[in-house]
């Protein structure tokens, strides 16, 4: 009978009811199936464990900065300041996109409100002045993941809920990979400029460099207040959270004023955002019961020990099962389903759960720019009116430069994991 | 098919829980009862374990046991400091009527306490600063507490205590939120914390315990030979327990190869800790004479 | 029967927007006591207790008063989103299929919220947690436990709303 299961899967995925949803009844259609039937009267008690969980706490709080942000005119501010440093080199533009995303990530803690606040203002900008609306499309996707990389980090919070690992910890090892990707997105970014020979900004046209940054000085401190008030001590991760809101909601106030609407409208798109993804936990927390009963994990690490891939060779399995997972499905699912299999796994085979979680987090986050499901492409492809399949050709360069940028992150640990030791926040 | 809800890592040497639970399974499986451990978490958390028992999904879990004070007060003053000075007095307690006290008001809500693991020597002050050698010492430390209760220790202690949250607490030591906190000798070298604390003070504040429970709706389901076999199989559990905390005069030692400074109180100094906390006792919420109970079960 | 429909689908679009709100209290709610946590560590001497406490238990609330929501505006993450939007013939069979699907996995939720497994009231999980106290504040769990079967039967009324109001649409011709 358990054949049933996979045959109901794919029917509830055809119908388009919500992920959460389709594995919640999946998993309880196995209870049955199993003869586990009775445990399900565990269900309430379980869901109410996995979502009132402390370290998630700073989720909810980092997705409304971020809201709040995104209606302020906060955006508008940033990438003044990156014109200002950036837009007179040759295809300028196109730096000033990785800067600002850059600068943005330190506040938000989505790729997707990088996205789609960016794909609204420096797309137009870029088609202006010359560059394809498909290369600042390109651009725009790409650059948004260093959003969650950078801290603050809303998939870091949840991947160090599930893992108990310290997310002053994680935010902290974030900062270099989030530096090392934007590096690399300027190179590759200026080897086009040469080749295309895309434009610079004319002398009179970026804004001057210190009025410009007196104005973002608000939106520039946040980032600092964030992450320096987690490593000096002032506050935990989750009450930087909270201050962070409080920042926002003042920056948002002082460059174009916050309407009462907009706050209500934040905190609805919160409230939803936080249950669709609390729905999602609950799902796989059903599973994840299932899996302890039948003892399905030990199944699983004697599977791999016995594959005998040695630390290398599991390391790349395991990054082409997350960059697999990424692809397909949406990134809380992805973490809630494969970290408790694959973490300890990995722990066994000296692993490191910070390094772990920056290489995960990075993995999954070039999910979000690939398709079938690459959410930041979605978002993109929606606001400029591109084509969803001819944006995510146009991705594809950028897409092997971060493949290789994570290659390197997973082979040289130390440049996750020197900030946070530096810092003493980590062994 | 038992399944034992395990709370520790399956460590016969270092967790005093684990050595409960191990005799415990070995004497079932060894009488004809078959029992399987399940790792600590695969079954859920506290909240999870004690849900699962109450609803005859879950026979045995080894829980926190202020968790299962919660459902009957009589437990509760086993976790206050300087009540009980050593394991033999609780033992003797428990023995004297308490347990049965205990499990009046468990097993009408689905759970039987049958026994209380000792999980190492008794808890003293970590800090990150300097030595504490009597309670002034603490004056310049803030201290994580994870009750209302242990705010109130610190208090009359004379010093401050800050609410963290236990993930939170390895970031709070090394930033500086918190400067210490109260735990049993081991947890800072099971829980990875010997990079930043660096001071032990053994003030033996109290026991740390864990009270094992099982499903009433499962034992009433049980034969009385196998209710007998149970039993049993508690019984040399314990001892196994009290025989293995017998063998840690070692965990000392363990700290300081752990590069840990630890101090010893003088008996003046430890007096003056016992004195300065005896208000708690009466500031806690406790069932109707529960103290008195407890006082007149040790014999004293 | 029409009238039944739509006054189900009022009704059901009625208390979303009380839920709505409830989630926006919620949020707002959390952000300041996460907030005053932080500022009490260094204004109070002695600084609460059950800040951290109370703060998880409204995002309980709120997670779970917006996971109705979402599901309502339909806005919960899908592989095949547009399936939803389909108003023919075939678009009917999957609005019944997406309502077996969210039923199979909400009913036990909502059963076992309010009944034990020897089928008594007494014994279900609302039930247990009204004889224990939460940790630092003077309330039965109960009152933070009861998210679990409001936000989860919202979902129940608004699959059935949804159900109800796709089959009786008028076919698109
Ligand atoms: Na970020
Ligand atoms: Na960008």
């Amino acid at each position: 009978m358990i054949w049933l299961v996979p045959i109901l899967l794919a029917v509830l995925l055809a119908s388009g009811l919500g992920l959460a949803y389709v594995v919640g009844a999946t998993a309880v259609v196995s209870f049955l199936m199993t003869e586990n039937a009775r445990y399900l009267a565990i269900l309430p008690q379980k869901v109410f464990s996995q979502i009132s969980v402390f370290a998630l706490l700073s989720m909810p709080l980092f997705i409304l900065a971020g809201e709040l942000m995104n209606r302020g005119g906060v955006t508008k501010a940033l990438i003044d300041v990156s014109m200002a440093m950036v837009g007179r080199i040759r295809g300028g533009l196109g730096h000033v996109n990785i800067m600002t995303s850059v600068f943005f990530a330190g506040i938000s803690g989505s790729a997707v409100a990088d996205a789609a606040s960016l794909s609204n203002t420096l797309v137009p900008a870029m088609e202006q002045r010359g560059y394809t609306r498909l290369y600042a499309g390109a651009i725009t996707a790409a650059s948004s993941i260093i959003g969650p990389i950078v801290p603050p980090s809303i998939i870091l919070i949840f991947y160090g809920a599930i893992m108990q690992t310290s997310v002053a910890a994680l935010f902290v090892a974030g900062i270099l990979p989030g530096l090392l990707l934007a590096c690399a997105l300027f190179a590759l970014n200026g080897y086009y400029a040469v080749r295309d020979d895309h434009p610079r900004i004319e002398k009179g046209e970026a804004p001057p460099i210190l009025p410009a940054i007196a104005r973002a000085l608000p939106a520039l401190l946040l980032p600092l207040i964030i992450v320096g008030g987690i490593v000096l001590g002032w506050m935990t991760p989750t009450e930087a959270a909270a201050v962070a809101v409080i920042v926002a909601a003042l920056a948002a106030i002082f460059y174009e004023g916050l309407k009462l609407e907009d706050v209500v409208e934040s905190l609805r798109r919160t409230a939803m955002l936080t249950g669709s993804i609390f729905v999602v936990l609950c799902a796989i927390a059903a599973f994840g019961h299932l899996a302890s009963l039948e003892k399905v994990p030990q199944a699983i690490s004697a599977l791999i020990t016995d594959l005998g891939l040695g630390p290398v060779g599991f390391m790349l399995a395991m990054n082409l099962l997350f960059i697999l997972a990424g692809m397909f499905l949406d990134i809380p699912m992805a973490l809630a389903l494969l970290v408790p299999l694959v973490a300890p796994v990995a722990l066994a085979n000296g692993a490191d759960p910070v390094h772990l979680g920056i290489v995960i987090c990075f993995n999954l986050t070039i999910g979000l720019v690939s398709p079938p499901m690459g959410g930041c492409l979605l978002i993109v492809s929606t606001v400029t009116g591109l084509n969803y399949w001819t944006l995510a050709r146009a991705v594809i360069p950028f897409v092997l430069v971060e493949i290789l940028v994570l290659g390197v992150l997973v082979f040289v640990p130390e440049i996750s994991l020197y900030l946070p030791r530096a810092f003493g926040l980590w062994n | 098919e038992i399944k034992i809800a395990l709370d520790s890592a399956k460590d016969l040497e270092n967790s005093g829980s684990y050595v409960w639970a191990n005799a415990f399974s070995e004497y079932l499986n060894a009488n004809g009862m078959e029992a399987v451990e399940y790792e600590r978490g695969a079954l859920g958390g506290e909240a999870e374990k004690m849900d699962q028992v109450q609803q005859g999904l879950l026979e045995v879990s080894l829980s926190d046991t202020k968790g299962v004070g919660a459902l009957d007060g009589h437990l509760i003053p086993t976790t206050l400091p300087y009540l009980f000075p050593d394991w033999q007095s609780l033992d003797r307690g428990l023995a004297n009527g308490m347990m049965d006290k205990i499990n009046a008001g468990t097993v009408p809500q689905g759970v039987r306490v049958i026994g209380m693991a000792a999980l190492g020597s008794a808890a003293g002050i970590f800090n990150t600063k300097h030595p504490v050698e009597k309670a002034a010492d603490l004056a310049d430390l803030r201290m994580r507490a994870l009750d209302e209760n242990q705010i109130g220790v610190y208090k009359l202690w004379g010093t401050n205590g800050t609410i963290v949250a236990w993930d939170e607490v390895p970031n709070a030591l090394q930033t500086g939120i918190a400067d210490g906190y109260i735990n049993p000798p081991m947890v800072p070298i099971m829980f990875g914390h010997t990079g930043f604390i660096k001071y032990f003070t053994n003030a033996k504040v109290g026991l740390g315990s864990r009270t094992i429970i099982v499903s009433e709706d499962w034992y009433q389901g049980l034969s009385a030979e196998q209710q007998a076999i149970v039993m049993d199989a508690a019984k040399a559990a314990t001892e196994a327990n009290r025989a293995w905390l017998a063998t840690r005069s070692a965990e000392m030692d363990k700290l300081r190869e752990a590069g840990i400074e630890v101090t010893e109180l003088t008996p003046e100094a430890w007096a003056e800790f016992k004195a300065l906390s005896a208000p708690l006792h009466n500031m806690v919420p406790l069932p109707e004479g529960a103290l008195a109970a407890w006082q007149a079960a040790i014999g004293e | 029967m029409r009238a039944a429909v739509s006054w189900l689908d009022r009704f059901s679009a009625f208390l979303n927007r009380v839920a709505l709100w409830g989630a926006v209290l919620a949020v707002a709610s959390l952000v300041l006591i996460a907030g005053w946590q932080a500022a009490a560590r260094y204004l109070l001497d002695q600084p609460p207790a059950w800040t951290e406490e109370l703060a998880r238990y409204l995002m309980v609330w709120a997670g779970l008063l917006g996971a109705s929501c979402a599901f309502r505006f339909r806005v919960d993450p899908s592989l095949f989103p547009a399936a939803r939007e389909r108003t023919d013939g075939v678009g009917r069979v999957y609005a019944v299929v997406r309502a077996i699907g969210a039923f199979i996995f909400v009913a036990p939720i909502l059963w076992y919220s309010l009944y034990g497994l020897n089928g008594k009231i007494a014994s279900g999980y609302i039930a247990r947690n009204a004889r224990v106290t939460a940790e630092t504040l003077d309330v039965p769990m109960s009152v933070f436990a009861m998210a679990i079967p409001i936000g989860f039967g919202l979902i129940m009324l608004h699959l059935l709303a949804n159900l109800s109001t796709a089959l009786m649409q008028p076919k698109e011709t």
